[in-house]
């Protein structure tokens, strides 16, 4: 019956041929940056950290020049954030989050956690937490799944995300989640209980990462096209 | 199989990668793929149990990766069949190149490489169903790819333990294969369906050769047949996606050429070529989580007095149950056969068949 529902759903939204709006690019930087999977804006704004699948952390200006990088091999990095002072990445296949020192990208710390799901199918995205402490890490689909860490990285709990298909990065922004997914080409905006508040497709192949500089524009990563995609946020 | 079935979607949520110490990573995963024949036109019903594949595969300090795979629907549809179909060991040498060893696919064909998974369809193509060339041996693989993945190279050497039929045995040759491919304007995966509906024309060109002096599994034009000689092939694919719509094309010429040479068995040519290929195409509703598909396909062989030729067109409905390829509702009718179409294989034969497909 759900099946039928959904194809009926889906039969008219095809007719009507409305899948939303479409967010325009405003700009675009290519990167010589191999699979990049997530991204994160320095405080200042200036440069921008970027991790790709094969355990690499770089460090790139506002024209997409890498300044620096360093590898970490055997590592599949999937998502990048900043909290407490640390970059924080999740390393999707081993299961780990993994805190690096921002000076020297050095190792801070790291941590291996249990995590249903195929190799595939571990953290895709990660951010701090909207409650103001602690750090927030999405796994990609089947379900769509929340899981809560405490500011010492004890993982306190996971609920299953409504409303999204799929999800392959994640920021917080003044309160708010904003969310891109690679299958659907599309951002979502969420409160911090993770309601749905709205949603724009995107033309971008393979969107991978999502970030908001600090002047309030809406950056995304494409793995394949490996370049970073520039928007207004839509609010 | 209802149990395996009703099983599935409960496994789905449960642990199936497993951590052994912090580099080590494995996960456990099935695939099932099953079919029936609504009987027509004289036919009888027939279930058909296409896949029943059993896996582990695993990575060690991102350097080292390997897969073990057993089909146990090989296994049940002919006991003389290998149920393995996946025994290798990846090793990645950083900035250079991959080398896979063990037994695994020949970097042969475009269509052949991509999983099964993949496919709209319940058979692959006559091009690359193992008719004309085994699709798996042992030996070791080099691939290189470079350029963010819009160029990629393989080259590899097989011993011969592949083989078409499991009545012709081990075959004694060994065989090289090599493959190019060119992808634009980014890299193109080895898929045939465009799940992310593709905001910009992308399109891939490969082309690739196998040979072997000695050996035995040469093969009379669609019906195995064992002749210890040469056989050389060569190939060249493409595939384009956009919005949605994935077009497919391969072609491929196949020489063969027994040694000593030995022009007939009775009445039987076996120095002979043949060639041929197929168009396919499909196209990915998502609103709808629903996938058309079409395939035509045909061959011809010099100088083959019968079955000069086969052509076959099928298409087939899909439902995607839950958005992607994991769960798949699937009705496929084959509407046109000729000549080697014949087969006492029943996926070649004219006809509906409706099925699943489950993969974990």
């Amino acid at each position: 019956m759900q099946l039928l529902q959904s194809f009926a759903a889906g039969l008219c939204l095809w007719f009507c041929g409305s899948s939303g709006p479409e967010l325009p690019v405003r700009h675009s930087i290519p990167l010589n940056i191999p699979e990049p999977s997530d991204l994160y804006f320095a405080p200042d704004g200036q440069s921008v950290w970027i991790v790709s699948d094969k355990g690499r952390i770089y460090e790139v200006d506002r024209a997409g020049k890498t300044v620096r990088q360093k590898r970490y091999k055997g590592h599949d990095f999937e998502a990048v954030c900043l909290y407490d002072g640390k970059l924080w990445t999740a390393d999707e296949t081993y299961r780990r989050l993994m805190a690096f020192h921002p000076a020297d990208l050095s190792l801070a710390a790291e941590r291996q956690y249990r995590v249903p799901g195929a190799l595939n199918e571990g953290w895709e995205a990660l951010c701090p937490h909207p409650r103001g402490y602690g750090l927030l890490a999405v796994s990609e689909k089947d379900p769509v799944r929340a899981f809560t860490f405490s500011a010492d990285g004890e993982l306190e709990g996971d609920q299953i995300l409504r409303g999204i298909p799929e999800v392959s990065g994640i920021c917080l922004w003044k309160g708010e989640l904003w969310a891109v997914s690679d299958e659907e080409r599309r951002v979502y905006r969420l409160s911090a209980d993770f309601s749905v508040l709205g949603s724009w497709k995107i033309p971008v192949l393979n969107p991978e990462g999502i970030a908001i500089a600090p002047d309030g524009s809406l950056w995304i990563v494409s793995d394949d096209q490996h370049r970073l995609y520039q928007f207004d946020l839509p609010v | 199989m209802v149990l395996l079935v009703l099983w599935m979607p409960l496994a789905g949520q449960a642990q199936r990668a497993l951590l052994v110490g912090k580099q080590h990573a494995a996960e456990f995963n099935t695939t099932l793929n099953a079919w029936a024949l609504i009987p027509g036109d004289g036919q009888a019903p027939l279930l058909q149990l296409r896949d029943l594949r059993l896996g582990i595969e695993g990575t060690r300090s991102g350097k080292w990766e390997y897969k073990f795979q057993l089909d146990a629907a090989n296994f049940f549809n002919d006991s003389l069949r290998n149920a393995v179909i996946d025994a290798h060991i990846t090793l990645d040498l950083p900035d250079q190149f991959d080398i896979i060893a063990g037994y695994q696919l020949l970097p042969f064909s475009r269509n052949s490489i991509i999983g099964f998974r993949h496919s709209p369809f319940y058979q692959r193509s006559l091009l690359s169903d193992n008719t004309l060339f085994s699709r798996r041996d042992l030996g070791i693989t080099l691939r290189k790819q470079a350029h963010f993945d819009h160029l990629a190279g393989y080259l590899g050497v097989y011993q011969g333990t592949g083989r078409i039929l499991p009545e012709l045995g081990r075959n004694a040759g060994i065989s090289v294969a090599a493959r190019g491919e060119f992808a634009f304007p980014v890299r193109f995966r080895h898929e045939e369906i465009d799940l992310r509906i593709s905001p910009m024309p992308r399109g891939v060109i490969g082309v690739n050769v196998l040979g072997s002096t000695h050996r035995r599994d040469s093969v009379r034009f669609l019906q195995p047949f064992m002749t210890r000689g040469a056989k050389w092939l060569a190939g060249i694919d493409a595939a384009f996606c956009y919005r949605g719509l994935s077009l497919q094309a391969e072609m491929l010429w196949a020489i063969v050429r027994p040694r000593p040479a030995q022009q007939t068995l009775g009445d039987i040519p076996l120095n002979y070529e043949t060639a041929g290929g197929y168009l396919s195409g499909n196209y990915y509703f998502k609103a709808l989580n629903s996938l058309l598909a079409f395939r035509y396909e045909r061959f011809a062989a010099m100088p083959l007095p019968e079955s000069r030729q086969a052509a076959s067109a099928r298409a087939a409905w899909n439902f995607l149950i839950s958005n992607d390829l994991k769960r798949m509702l699937r009705v496929e009718y084959c509407f046109y056969s000729q000549g080697g179409w014949s087969s006492p294989d029943p996926a070649l034969r004219r006809g509906l068949r409706a099925g699943l497909q489950v993969s974990l």
